[in-house]
């Protein structure tokens, strides 16, 4: 079995463990471990970014919430129904993904870091100003009617939930493809070794504008899914906040690996689920399990996961 | 045929390269000379396009490199094997050689035809390039660059740092892509490497390029090698 053949067993084995997990787990953990599906789709398209072509931005949740709010205000203020709202949702990402890229790529390292989280900061003011359409920090509750898609109800907890592993499973399997591709390589090799890869005869600048167009586009189609399916879009989605999570997930899960950041999502959702249980001061108890992560585990679960079991990991 | 005209660059406001003007032929190993901080790498660095000339001219086969970006230069079929060798350390050695045939489309033949030259390579095709040994890193630079089928190819200090057995590999596949028809621009620090395979040699001091001769003219005159390199 080669290694392709491995990861696309690997990546089966996982949906179809996805599959089985809601009829195992209770209905609030299949009801979390949807959120999770969701949440993984913005860390997946972040960790194309930060993973796989070694660009760290601090402004995703720009991307998320053009998603977020390009499905909720068509859907709210425009009326249509979920298709065109999803193709809205979709479009605004790429629209504003080519334009922050186009400006953001003209700087490097810690300055591309603050530029993109200004842009962040700056979507996430607009979203504010703008609080008669937006509804600013109270946010766009979506009614259940506008959550069908095709007659099926997407506001109950199968659907919902197999909605939700049907986008996690197509981004899950296309990220998989994608990074074993040539496009794929090319971002590994501009990571590892930009003036390089530059030198080999590729267009860093162009092969980078596209990562942070996949990349945006796919965490604007997790802002789309989440406010779909949990029938809520609030400016706090637009916040530093959010972008600080996919980076946090990453980290955790193992960068430049397809399944981490799934691991790194599900972790930390469990984390300050759990802590929270027994201690107000739950995010001191996230922090150090951070913390201790971080020095023991540095290239994260599937990093360890890939150092200790399974090589060929993806 | 590889020219340059009177070319300068710098590195910001400091001026490094201020008149070098050189060719090199096609089936030709022509070495650059010089002292420690003279403009070797930055010369090489310069026709790549990472530093860019700002003055004089510089062509390929006709065709002019002045203004061209740094990744247009490859698709000159123009390769680089830069010194610590630059290879992504994470990739296995298939995948670094793969990164370098994607970019020009080149498929398995090109692949086949660069791991003959190297066959210590086909048996690390899996291992990533990170724990290769110095001289098998060495190997996978030279082959990642003639993976685009290079007309020519610049190598900056290819032996440095390695055993004599990698040192005779590297200068034999040398010698056979100059018998193939490529053009080589090498900077090596190993003078009796280097007069043993080099048809012309330049010398470079502080930025200017001070004679070219052939390699045959420095064997018989030791005390050029004292003016120029003083050693």
């Amino acid at each position: 079995m080669n290694q392709a053949s491995k990861s696309f067993a690997l990546h089966g084995l996982v949906a179809a463990l996805l599959v089985l997990l809601y009829w195992v787990l209770p209905e609030y953990h299949s009801g979390n471990l949807a959120r999770i599906l969701v949440l993984a789709i913005y860390a997946m398209g972040y960790n194309l970014l930060f993973g796989y072509t070694g660009l760290l931005s601090l402004g995703h949740a720009l991307f998320f919430a053009a998603g977020m709010y390009g499905l909720s205000l068509s859907l709210h203020w425009l009326d249509v129904s979920v298709v065109p709202a999803m193709l809205i949702a979709i479009a605004a990402s790429i629209a504003i993904s080519v334009c922050i890229g186009y400006l953001a790529l003209r700087t490097t390292g810690v300055a591309f870091m603050i530029v993109t989280l200004m842009f962040a900061q700056a979507g996430y003011l607009t979203a504010l100003y703008l609080g008669e359409y937006t509804r600013g920090d109270e946010g766009i509750v979506l009614k259940q009617a506008d959550r069908v898609l095709f007659n099926i109800d997407l506001t109950q907890p199968d659907t919902r939930y197999f909605f939700a592993l049907l986008i996690f499973t197509l981004c899950f399997f296309a990220i998989a493809y994608l990074v074993n591709s040539g496009f794929g390589r090319a971002l590994v090799a501009i990571r590892e070794n930009e003036e390089r890869a530059r030198m080999l005869g590729y267009n860093v600048q162009r092969l980078k504008l596209l990562a942070i167009i996949t990349s945006g586009t796919l965490s604007g189609l997790s802002g789309a899914c989440y406010a779909l399916l949990f029938g809520y879009a609030g400016a706090t989605f637009a916040s530093v906040q959010y972008s600080i999570f996919p980076l946090l997930w990453v980290l955790l899960g193992g960068a430049g690996t397809t399944i981490g950041p799934l691991l790194g999502c599900a972790f930390m959702f469990y984390l300050i689920d759990l802590s929270s249980q027994f201690t107000t001061a739950y995010m001191l108890i996230a922090g150090i399990c951070l913390v201790l992560l971080t020095l023991f585990a540095p290239h994260g679960l599937a990093g360890v996961i890939r150092k200790r079991f399974l090589p060929w990991l993806p | 045929m590889l020219e340059l005209k009177q070319v300068g660059a710098a590195y910001d406001q400091v001026q490094v390269l201020f008149d070098v003007s050189m060719n090199v032929k096609p089936g030709e190993i022509h070495c650059l000379l010089g002292r420690n901080g003279a403009g070797k790498t930055t010369t090489l660095k310069t026709i790549m396009g990472l530093v860019t000339a700002n003055k004089g001219t510089l062509s390929f086969n006709n065709v002019s490199l002045n203004g061209l970006s740094a990744h247009q230069i490859p698709k000159q079929k123009i390769a680089y094997v830069p010194q610590g060798r630059g290879l992504f350390t994470e990739l296995s050695v298939a995948q670094n050689i793969e990164v370098g045939l994607m970019v020009r489309g080149k498929g398995t033949s090109t692949k086949d035809k660069v791991l003959e030259l190297f066959p210590r390579l086909k048996e690390r095709l899996k291992q990533r390039a990170e724990t290769l040994s110095g001289g098998e890193q060495q190997m996978l630079a030279m082959a990642r660059a003639l993976c685009i089928e290079p007309d020519l190819i610049l190598l900056d200090e290819p032996t440095e740092g390695l055993q004599p057995s990698m040192i005779q590999l590297i200068r034999d596949v040398t010698i056979k892509m100059r018998d193939e028809g490529a053009a080589i621009l090498l900077v090596e620090q190993r003078i009796d490497a280097v007069l043993s395979i080099a048809d012309r040699v330049s010398f470079i001091e502080r930025g200017v390029i001070a004679e070219t001769v052939t390699a045959s003219s420095v064997q018989n005159n030791p005390a050029m090698l004292t003016r120029y390199l003083g050693v």
